[in-house]
């Protein structure tokens, strides 16, 4: 499907010269159709962040609404924008950690059932093979695994909260 | 009314699944915790796309959420695939739906009439369920495992009181005898076609077949998604295989979880 050739192929624009206007608004077209949250496009020393904007907006699509009761008139729109420059502090922070995002869109879960202890907790370490996370779509449990070893730092999402595809889900510190 | 049984001759099923693509190698068991979870921990050297566990009577089969299946010895067809999936998780979903489009089909060439999807891993014959999907991740890398159990020869007298309003079989649903090798068979060759559109992305004739057997196309539905009921009415299926959903209020909202009963039924 689109949203995954996009993050494959689309996230790597044409492999020899600069990335162009053309480049970038194929990149907002298909960040936009695919209700893409968040992309970051690194290419020849050039660096752009693309962003969905999360206000109110007459659109016509929920997704899956998190545990909390949700606000009707107020649904979370995959409309995206490009955002001028970097955003300095969040790519400063972020880029100490390993993040670990959402494979695709459903259900996030931090334990194997509902009466057991969550897979992790802050400040556990991690290896390559540590569960951290169901994200569960239709009934399918995908177990997300750490693929990396190290510390957990945050925990960005709450138990049972819908997650959009690529959604970052935890932050390791890299051992 | 005493219950039928047929038995698993794992010779002659062999025979059959030699000329099949999917159902190689055979791991055949007269009782097993849960054919799915004896999949999953095969090891990298041992996993191999289209093995298939097959059990006689399971002591933990389960859905989701460590939920029981309920079945007696020899009453039931369960069984699980290794697939090996090429294609990103984000589609992964929709091999749940190819499944249960197989299933429908095999039932529907066994003369059952009436048999519909219940959104998005279970099958009804009429209004009683009749079988249950479950795809997972098994331990290998890109790995997944599909489940199916499906009530064979079960009478009334064999599902607990709770359940027995809305589960049946096919033994309850037809007059004719049914073997469950030959019900394995036909899911096999059939869902051989499915996987390899699937592999192919070719995802909109596989919906275009879910949604024609719909349950709950253009009703009403209460959809109970994380301790929330919400009602609406089933609009369609997205392209991912989410459910996208009428609400009262007028918006449009597309689901990726939960359980789906028709409005009437919980207003009984």
């Amino acid at each position: 499907m689109a949203e995954n050739e996009m993050s494959e192929s689309g996230a790597q624009p044409a492999a020899s010269g600069p990335i162009t206007i053309e480049h970038l608004r194929e990149i907002i077209r298909l960040c936009r159709e695919n209700d893409i949250a968040e992309l970051k496009v690194k290419h020849q020393g050039m660096r752009i962040y693309v962003k969905a904007r999360t206000g109110p907006a007459p659109v016509e699509y929920v997704t899956t609404p998190p545990a909390a009761p949700l606000p009707v008139a107020v649904a979370p729109a995959p409309e995206t924008a490009p955002v001028s420059g970097t955003p300095a502090e969040i790519e400063s922070e972020e880029s100490k950690y390993v993040v670990i995002r959402s494979p695709m869109v459903g259900t996030f879960y931090r334990a194997p059932a509902p009466d057991a202890a969550p897979f992790v907790e802050v400040g556990d370490a991690v290896r390559e093979n540590t569960v951290l996370c169901i994200v569960e779509a239709m009934k399918l449990m995908n177990e997300i695994k750490a693929e990396t070893r190290g510390v957990v730092a945050k925990i960005l999402v709450e138990n049972a909260q819908s997650v959009e595809y690529n959604q970052p889900l935890f932050w390791i510190k890299p051992e | 009314m005493a219950a039928e049984r047929d038995s698993l001759d794992y010779k002659a099923l062999q025979k059959q699944l030699a000329e099949l693509t999917l159902g190689r190698p055979l791991y055949y068991f007269a009782r097993v915790d849960s054919t799915n979870q004896f999949l999953r921990s095969l090891p990298p050297h041992q996993w191999r796309h289209g093995a298939l566990a097959l059990a006689d009577h399971q002591t933990a089969g389960r859905g989701r959420h460590g939920r029981r299946w309920n079945d007696r010895p020899g009453m039931a067809l369960l069984f699980s695939l290794a697939l090996d999936a090429a294609r990103p998780p984000a589609v992964w979903p929709l091999l749940t739906l190819g499944a249960a489009v197989s299933v429908c089909r095999v039932l529907e060439g066994q003369g059952l009439a009436g048999v519909k999807i219940r959104w998005p891993n279970d099958i009804l014959v009429g209004e009683r369920k009749v079988c249950g999907i479950l795809v997972e991740k098994a331990k290998v890398r890109s790995g997944l495992v599909l489940g199916v159990g499906l009530n064979v020869h079960q009478t009334l007298d064999d599902f607990p009181p709770a359940i027995r309003a809305h589960a049946g079989s096919l033994r309850l649903c037809s007059e004719r005898p049914f073997r469950r090798s030959d019900l394995l068979v036909a899911f096999l060759k059939d869902f051989e076609k499915v996987f390899c559109l699937w592999q192919e992305s070719e995802d909109t004739p596989l919906l275009d077949e879910c949604r024609a057997r719909m349950a709950t196309l253009g009703r009403l539905v209460h959809l109970h998604c994380h301790g929330r009921l919400v009602e609406g009415v089933v609009m369609d299926l997205d392209r991912d295989g989410s459910l996208v959903l009428r609400e009262p209020t007028g918006i449009v909202s597309r689901w990726h979880s939960g359980e789906v009963e028709l409005a009437k039924w919980t207003e009984d």
